[in-house]
């Protein structure tokens, strides 16, 4: 018990802090109070370690131990406010069960697979892995090891293990838990602007006329945005929100209205909305042909499912869509094909989902000619209780606000519209109606896809952790690329593989097929949060395979896994992460991490001392890559020339460590530590690697990447401000891109420039093809797509009648293995549960409470139903949240994935619901 | 001891319904409120982290308050914001079932 002068002091701290951030006056006493209450503390800037948000946060410590939190008052992103997430950003490092010492299985005082998890040294685990990494890289080469992280990753870790993999081993396994959150995003941005991320930022909340969400629930997963804009709705009259979802959430409750839609036809909305500008006249064609170009692509692109070969009995019927189907009636209205013959089609364009073409305008008309509201209404509307004419009233009262020209509009969504068997094209749908009406890249209007890890975008996808990126949007495909990244990290020519990596997705499938063994999982719970999990738990456990998971605490993937490495957490370890407007923001060490517990940067830095050049460097073995594929000379079939040779020149010998090439390299050892920059803090991997700053010195090396587009300021400007957005040039950060009043890469007298230079030269055609195949460039004008609706690859029929829906709740975050752990929350939410319409329920003779089984054609769960919780489903479709360890609806999911960006739908598949 | 300092928007013409429901809570005391702007600060006080966000949720929930934001959050003399003692064993027991 605290003494209660004590506590009415803190009290008037808190007071004082909760009126400045709403900006009220507060009592002179109270102040007084305050500054006593706080005298010793030391406060320090941070980040929120949750979503993508990017909140700032201060931090106070006390004797090296964390006192108390506040959101920063002068953090642009949340100006002094945080979620009830910011309850966790301290208590997540002192869970009962944190992990603080290197364990790996063992049986009779040796490595044993089917051993049981024991004690060992960093030395120990590193050993074992080290002779289980080569055991497999010897015999089968790069393509038999991986690393995989997430969009959790500081942007120094994400860019040591991309170095490590690229660099080092001359694999591009590499792949982020972002795929599953944001390649689809990815994937709209460069088919769409040639170049990744938002073109807007978070202020856009402020100016804006009106705010549409397309299936995300930020008020539960986004909620400090979510009081930025309800701050915009309660103080302007005119402003109006549209929440559109599969279900009815919290974010329904500020909307003025809410558009409950089937799953997948959020594609058609978007093409009625066009048909409607176009049919209103409401195109702005000064922006649209000075900036604008109309394209299509391929359409019989399958649905990234696996090989037939391990599909089981039950899977089959789903699994065979990938090669041929039946269109049903609303696919041949959507594809404008003959609705009086019936069309069986070959699923022809699997191996290239990516292909597009530019059409004309009246091409694109006739595309969107058919998603009239009578067409679009019968196939959306998600709620049998509504009427269709109430329902058709709020698409046209949507449609209609596009086509005003005076209103500003901001679209945003998260993994309703990323998740997606669709997900590339529904972004592109999106992009179409904002650059129809001119609606992007001026504050307040935009579409914005938002990000639910609080580095997706500083890491996962800017510095190159996916299997088929470099550094900033460079590609391990493109010559040029593999040039720059090769001049920067100090290379010799033809050291970085050509041939993409494995996705997520396909990593879990090789290593069941057993083409992958040996796997390093760092922050992220891989094998939570994929879908169809049973699979990939048999084959981590039976298989011949290696899998080292590097976490705080024991989730899921640390009981699959055979070597556990303890990791550092936030505020524990220098850092930097980049959010979703944008902005990169870095950290200091607050406190120390426990026990045994290590950086991922000094844990990724110190495995590489275990690597000669002439381990590596030398020939290696790359199963299907052909020399044609590499687009440049020196390459043969089937393997990586060696670069032994070419090493010795540049002054490397074959004894040299990838360590000392690397990483310890002339360029970065001059960064020392102390620096001036972290006077009164500590640096665990400083202290841990003979007083080298590696967190600046891998910051300092990877800037370097990023001119000309992605520019970021230098390390030390960083810590002294509350972030910027990227690019930073001269000095200033960048609010809007593309658009020449904010934007330093768009030529004057321009206006707009969607200048991102990938995906440019494009050949042209009609709604059903290429036509001729010369490429031309289309230069800085951005990718107005058709893209048609088309049914999802599993929908309910009589044996699994209802609609399976995935996602979060506001108290849990991610797969649970930080907040879960927090008992008394644990308590709070206790399991996960299935939320269900009561009607669904009645007629399933249960009632709320009643455990029972949720089973699809891959696996079930056993949960209790609630039809009075805060999602409030539509008859016909279940919502369960994915956080819960002991309720793995993963294994009920489907591992369809968008074909063009590879990222699983977790939000659709087919269930049956019965009795426990 | 948990002390949290709160930010809370609503809409005015609920004000009154909104102090009644809060002068009934002992663990909460209203700091400030300006009714045109719909502003409120609120300071209050938890055993815990679970018992604090139970409450942050029954003020979310009160009719007519819009967002409730948390602030500043004071867990200096707590016992669950602490290091922990050697909790190998358990770890294990949770691994290896």
């Amino acid at each position: 018990m605290i003494e209660q002068s004590r506590r009415d002091f803190l009290k008037s701290s808190a007071a004082v802090a909760a009126a400045s951030a709403v900006g009220l006056p507060i009592a002179a006493a109270q102040e007084e109070n305050a500054k006593k209450a706080e005298a010793g503390w030391r406060w320090d800037k941070g980040v929120c370690r949750f979503c993508g948000t990017g909140c700032g946060l201060m931090l106070a410590t006390k004797n090296g131990k964390l006192v108390a939190s506040k959101g920063d008052p002068e953090a642009p992103v949340n100006r002094g406010l945080n979620c009830m997430k910011g309850y966790f950003n301290a208590k997540i490092l002192y869970g009962k069960d944190r992990l603080t010492t290197p364990l790996l299985r063992k049986k009779n005082g040796k490595f044993d697979k089917h051993g049981k998890f024991v004690p060992v040294s960093w030395d120990e685990a590193f050993d074992v892995m080290e002779q289980k990494f080569k055991k497999y890289y010897t015999k089968k080469g790069p393509t038999s090891v991986a690393m995989y992280g997430s969009g959790q990753y500081t942007i120094q870790e994400g860019y040591a293990a991309s170095k490590l993999v690229k660099a080092g081993w001359r694999s591009n396994n590499l792949d982020p838990n972002a795929r599953h959150c944001m390649a689809s995003a990815v994937g709209g941005f460069i088919q769409t602007f040639g170049i990744d991320e938002p073109s807007g930022n978070y202020s856009d909340m402020e100016h804006t006329d009106a705010v549409v969400t397309w299936g995300a629930n930020m008020a539960e997963n986004h909620p400090i945005l979510w009081s930025r804009i309800t701050a915009r709705r309660l103080t302007a009259d005119h402003v109006r929100i549209i929440n559109l979802s599969t279900y009815t959430n919290r974010s329904s409750d500020m909307a003025d209205e809410e558009i409950i839609f089937k799953p997948n036809t959020d594609l058609a909305i978007m093409n009625f909305i066009a048909r409607e500008i176009i049919r209103k006249d409401a195109v702005n064609w000064d922006f649209v042909k000075k900036h604008c170009v109309f394209a299509t692509g391929v359409r019989y692109t399958g649905y990234g499912l696996p090989s037939e070969k391990y599909a089981t009995e039950k899977e089959m019927d789903t699994v065979l869509k990938e090669k041929s189907k039946v269109l049903s009636k609303n696919e041949v209205i959507a594809l404008g094909l003959d609705p009086n013959v019936e069309h069986k089609v070959e699923m022809k364009d699997r191996k290239t989902p990516k292909k597009h073409w530019q059409i004309s305008f009246e091409d694109y008309k006739k595309g969107v000619e058919p998603y009239t509201l009578d067409f679009v209404a019968q196939l959306s509307k998600g709620d049998d209780s509504e009427s269709v004419e109430e329902y058709k009233r709020k698409l046209q009262l949507l449609a209609d606000m596009f086509c005003d020209e005076n209103r500003k509009i901001m679209s945003y969504w998260t993994m309703g519209m990323n998740q997606h068997q669709r997900g590339v094209w529904v972004n592109e749908n999106c992009y179409a109606i904002h650059l129809l009406t001119g609606k992007h890249s001026i504050p307040g209007a935009g579409a914005f896809s938002l990000t639910g890890q609080p580095s997706a975008c500083g890491t996962a996808r800017e510095v190159g952790t996916f299997c088929h990126r470099l550094p900033s949007d460079t590609l391990v495909a493109n010559p040029k690329h593999r040039a720059g990244a090769e001049k920067i990290w100090k290379l010799p020519a033809r050291t970085i593989n050509p041939k993409v990596g494995f996705h997520t997705v396909k990593m879990l499938r090789e290593l069941e097929s057993g083409n992958l063994n040996w796997m390093w999982i760092q922050v992220s719970n891989l094998f939570q949060n994929s879908a169809n999990a049973d699979h990939w738990y048999k084959a981590a456990r039976e298989g011949d395979n290696f899998i080292v998971v590097s976490d705080a605490y024991p989730g899921i993937t640390c009981k699959v896994a055979d070597c556990i490495l303890p990791a550092a957490m936030i505020h524990e370890k220098w850092g930097a992460y980049g959010n979703a407007e944008r902005r990169t923001q870095h950290w200091r060490e607050q406190v120390r991490p426990p026990g045994e517990a290590m950086g991922d940067v000094w844990q990724t830095m110190e495995f590489a001392k275990r690597f000669k050049l002439k381990e590596v460097w030398g020939e290696q073995p790359i199963p299907g890559f052909t020399a044609k594929s590499a687009k440049n000379e020196g390459y043969v079939d089937g393997k990586l020339p060696s670069v032994l040779d070419e090493a010795k020149k540049m002054g490397y010998s074959p004894e040299s460590t990838l360590y000392d090439v690397l990483f310890h390299n002339k360029f970065m050892k001059k960064y020392r530590w102390p620096d001036p920059i972290g006077k009164g803090f500590g640096n665990h991997i400083a202290e841990n690697s003979g007083n080298w700053f590696a967190n600046k010195a891998l910051f300092e090396e990877y800037r370097q990447f990023t001119v000309g587009g992605h520019d970021l300021a230098d390390f030390d400007t960083y810590h002294k401000c509350r972030g910027l957005k990227w690019p930073v040039v001269d000095g200033k950060e960048t609010w809007w891109r593309f658009n020449e009043k904010y934007d330093p890469f768009v030529p004057k007298g321009k206006g707009f420039s969607f200048y991102g230079k990938a995906l440019k030269a494009i050949p042209s055609g009609d709604l059903f093809g290429v036509t001729d195949k010369e490429k031309k460039n289309i230069g800085d004008k951005a990718k107005i797509f058709f893209r048609p609706y088309m049914d999802p690859c599993e929908m309910p029929d009589k044996e699994y009648p209802f609609w399976l829906t995935t996602g979060r709740v506001l108290e849990h975050w991610h797969s649970g293995t930080m907040t879960q752990r927090v008992e008394e929350l644990h308590r709070a939410v206790p399991n996960a549960e299935i939320f269900m319409n009561r009607i669904d329920a009645i007629k399933l003779s249960m009632i709320n409470g009643d455990l029972v089984w949720v089973e699809s054609r891959r696996g079930k769960i056993r949960a209790k139903i609630q039809t009075r919780g805060r999602n409030r489903m539509p008859q016909g479709t279940i919502f369960v949240p994915w956080f819960d360890e002991s309720v793995l609806i993963n294994k009920v999911t489907l591992d369809a994935t968008s074909p063009i960006s590879k990222e699983t739908d977790f939000k659709k598949c087919a269930v049956k619901i019965y009795k426990a | 001891m948990h002390i949290s300092g709160l930010a809370a928007r609503f809409r005015s013409e609920h004000v009154d319904s909104i102090l009644e429901v809060l002068s009934t809570y002992d663990w909460v005391e209203v700091h400030a409120v300006e009714i045109e702007s719909g502003k409120m600060v609120l300071v209050m006080e938890g055993d815990n982290v679970h018992d604090e966000t139970e409450k942050l949720k029954l003020l979310q929930g009160i009719p007519g308050v819009a967002t409730v934001d948390l602030v500043y959050h004071a867990f200096e003399s707590s016992d669950e914001i602490a290091p922990r003692e050697d909790n190998l064993e358990q770890i294990m027991s949770h691994l290896n079932q």
